[in-house]
């Protein structure tokens, strides 16, 4: 217990001295999965916006794809995406491999299934006299759409908050496809399964520690969201 | 104004009902009858254009144009419970006045305008979501009218109100039809609106109607 | 594509395996805990020894791989029972701050330096190990750490204080992680990288890269088992580990491990009995 305390005093010195490696990690967690979510959620919110309003055949099974895909673990789609970027592998070329910009791939395809499926839900749920009220009052098809992620904004937050949060959190994939290299693709999560492998535990409860207060804001702004929901939806 | 042929239409193979020709000329208001279930809001909803017929068609012809419907800004449909965008009062009419197309400056002088005329320039910064049913109502009838539309198609307006609430609202629509806006609303229960009525139709048995001509057979009657 | 199919085939094995070895409950005096490096594990030796230990003694052994500074610290912090790692200033350390007794020297075997076919730095055949990772580091290729305080870690930093070379160097990749993952990481990048034989030996076959300096004395590897002091800590299996470490230095344990064979090659030298600070003096040779 005396271990614990003395390591997680450790660990404050060195993320209140802004140590500039630990920073560094952290920046490297926060662009990554920032440029994951800017590219992900646009695709995102076209798919879902389809798969609320348009009513095709198939429509169901890609509901239930995007619902199963969540389920996927983040190694798994670590192994797939490292298989295809190998130098063996069909995209070898590329030369992605141990980059942030696969580290980015790697958190887009984990972050699309979660954001359609939550902005699908989030966008089925708006009223159709939404829609219809807008048209009827002269709005252009585009404007109304924009009305639509008016209404449903804060499922669309919550969806947006919740993929970051996966994202961000996630550690197989990084591993795999980013390689934990210090100074490029070390980010909080690889940093943390690693470095504890050092036996040096002071940076990982850092790094933790870090984790914790982004959960804590994080599912703060989801309760936020979800109660705001609720209000509306009462009403 | 309003010219109908050969209009038809049901769910799944039922006729719900069908329309041989209809001519409304706008100028009397009108009081749309029938039981639960004779179609009278999917009537309302196919003049709108919100749901295509499965036959036939429809023809507004409003300010010298021939228009199918929708005809946004024409024909403005209001629901049995109008829909209050998520956002304040005032930003209900400014989105309306937005999308028909006014200057940012004049949208707000014409939403405040308004805001005024349905009795509810205390309300401007409120949650529209917040509003009683009969302050929806009025709202969602400034925000039609803000577009200044030829026809209002109310479905039911009347029906959830008290006679308080029922008593603004037709303030408002008085106003509306010295303005010259034509309106067709359904009814289930007499009110000081359903009075106001100088026709009436009736669905019954998925045929219409005319009351005043009190003729069994709708199609040349209602010339 | 084949070799993937078969590797995916292999790690399925280790895992029915690994499910077989956690699958019977076990009495807790029977289980001995060994924190072991991952090269010992990654090449096989474990995996043929052990079993030939548990057949003659009433002891069953869990091996836990890790890097050798999590190794020893398991050690340090009471998790396992005893330890065998290979790097001996930690060593040293770790037996004069009294987390472990009774330091035996079990076996060596040596480094070696891979690196891509094409070998970019030029460093093929080089008998002077420190000159060769100089000249990675001067080179534009790209050299692959293990920086994860394990064994080979602290050799390769050794080997580069011997070289004059600062590890900030352009090329240098740090990981943190094991060996299997860093000759991948290695081949992926077709960079240079220090390796263990074993594992080299191991995953050869799944690499496209080359062995290219090897035989310096300085590549050197002693292995030691050390126990975990058991005045430290009221539950360890102190019995266990002992018999565990007395039989891997009996003459059994050493011929076995003399004839252990790895694709044909011999990869491990029985040590025991030889000064372990004899070894050390030639890994401390590297630094000089």
């Amino acid at each position: 217990m005396h271990e614990l305390l003395e390591t997680t005093g450790d660990a404050l010195v060195l993320l209140l001295s802004f140590d500039p490696d630990l920073w560094e990690i952290i920046g490297v967690s926060f662009s990554v999965s920032l440029a994951a979510m800017l590219f992900a959620i646009p695709p995102a919110l076209l798919i879902a916006l389809v798969l609320a309003r348009v009513v095709f055949p198939g429509r169901w099974l890609l509901i239930s794809l995007a619902n199963t895909l969540m389920a996927v673990p983040t190694v798994v789609v670590g192994l797939l995406l490292f298989m295809l970027l190998s130098r063996s592998g069909p995209l070898g070329e590329w030369q992605l491999l141990f980059t942030q910009p696969a580290m980015i791939i790697g958190q887009w395809l984990l972050a699309m299934p979660l954001l359609v499926a939550m902005l699908h839900s989030a966008l089925q749920g708006i009223d159709q006299r939404a829609w219809e009220t807008a048209r009827l009052h002269g709005a252009g098809k585009m404007a109304a759409l924009w009305r639509l992620l008016g209404e449903a904004r804060f499922g669309v937050m919550a969806a947006v908050v919740a993929s970051f949060g996966r994202v961000i959190a996630e550690v197989g994939c990084a591993i795999m496809v980013g390689g934990n290299i210090e100074h490029f693709t070390r980010n909080i999560t690889t940093a943390i399964a690693l470095e504890t492998l050092k036996g040096e535990y002071a940076q990982g409860i850092a790094l933790g520690l870090v984790m914790l207060l982004l959960a804590l804001i994080l599912n703060l702004l989801l309760g936020m969201l979800r109660g705001r929901g609720r209000q509306i939806f009462s009403s | 104004m309003l010219d109908i042929e050969a209009l038809d239409h049901g769910f799944a193979g039922n006729t719900l009902w069908t329309i041989d020709r209809l001519h409304w000329s706008g100028r009397e208001m009108v009081h749309l009858q029938g039981d639960n279930g004779s179609g009278k809001t999917t009537l309302l909803r196919v003049l709108a254009g919100l749901e295509p017929p499965r036959l036939g068609r429809v023809r507004w012809t409003l300010d010298g144009q021939s228009l199918v419907p929708p005809c946004p800004g024409w024909v403005v449909y209001l629901h049995q419970h109008p829909y209050m965008f998520d956002t304040g009062v005032l930003d209900n009419l400014l989105l309306a006045a937005r999308w028909h197309g006014l200057e940012r400056a004049h949208a707000r002088e014409r939403a405040l305008g308004m805001l005024n005329w349905c009795g509810l320039g205390e309300r401007a910064r409120q949650p529209a979501r917040s509003l009683s049913g009969g302050e929806r109502l009025r709202l969602a009838l400034a925000r039609a009218w803000l577009l200044e539309p030829r026809v209002l198609l109310l479905d039911e307006p009347t029906a959830t109100l008290d006679a308080r609430a029922i008593a603004d609202v037709d303030a408002l629509i008085d106003d509306l039809a010295l303005a010259g806006c034509a309106i067709l609303m359904s009814a289930h229960h007499p009110s000081p609106l359903t009075a106001r009525c100088q026709r009436r139709w009736h669905l019954r048995d998925g045929v219409l109607f005319d009351d005043v001509a009190q003729r069994r057979e709708s199609n040349p009657a209602l010339r | 594509m084949i070799m993937k199919v078969r590797s995916l085939t292999r790690t399925a094995g280790a895992l029915a395996v690994s499910a077989l070895l956690a699958g019977p409950v076990v009495a807790a005096d029977e289980i001995v805990r060994l924190a072991t490096t991952t090269s010992t594990y990654n090449s096989g030796l474990l995996d043929y020894l052990l079993p030939k230990f548990e057949a003659e003694h009433p002891y069953q052994i869990q091996v836990i791989p890790v890097g050798t500074g999590k190794a020893l610290r398991m050690g340090q912090d009471g998790d396992v029972d005893l330890v065998m790692t290979h790097a001996p200033d930690a060593e040293r350390a770790f037996v004069e701050a009294g987390y472990g007794v009774n330091p035996l020297s079990v076996m060596y075997n040596d480094f070696v330096i891979v690196g891509p076919e094409s070998d970019l730095a030029d460093v093929a055949g080089s008998e002077d190990v420190a000159e060769a990772m100089a000249d990675i580091a001067n080179s534009d290729a790209l050299f692959i750490s293990r920086g994860d305080d394990s064994g080979t870690h602290k050799k390769e930093l050794k080997l580069w204080e011997a070289a004059g070379v600062a590890v900030d160097f352009e090329g240098y990749r740090s990981v943190g992680q094991g060996m299997g993952k860093v000759l991948q990481m290695t081949n992926e990048l077709q960079g240079y990288t220090l390796t263990d034989r074993g594992t080299w030996l191991a995953m050869q076959d799944k690499l496209d890269l080359a062995l290219l300096v090897e035989g310096d004395e300085r590549l050197f590897n002693p292995y030691q088992v050390i126990l975990v002091n058991p005045e430290r800590y009221d539950d360890l299996n102190a019995e266990g580990a002992r018999a565990l470490a007395q039989w891997l230095v009996s003459d059994e344990g050493q011929a076995l491990i003399d004839d252990f064979r790895l694709n044909g090659q011999v990869l491990f030298h029985a040590s025991a009995g030889e000064e372990v600070s004899a070894a050390q003096a030639v890994s401390e040779a590297a630094a000089q």
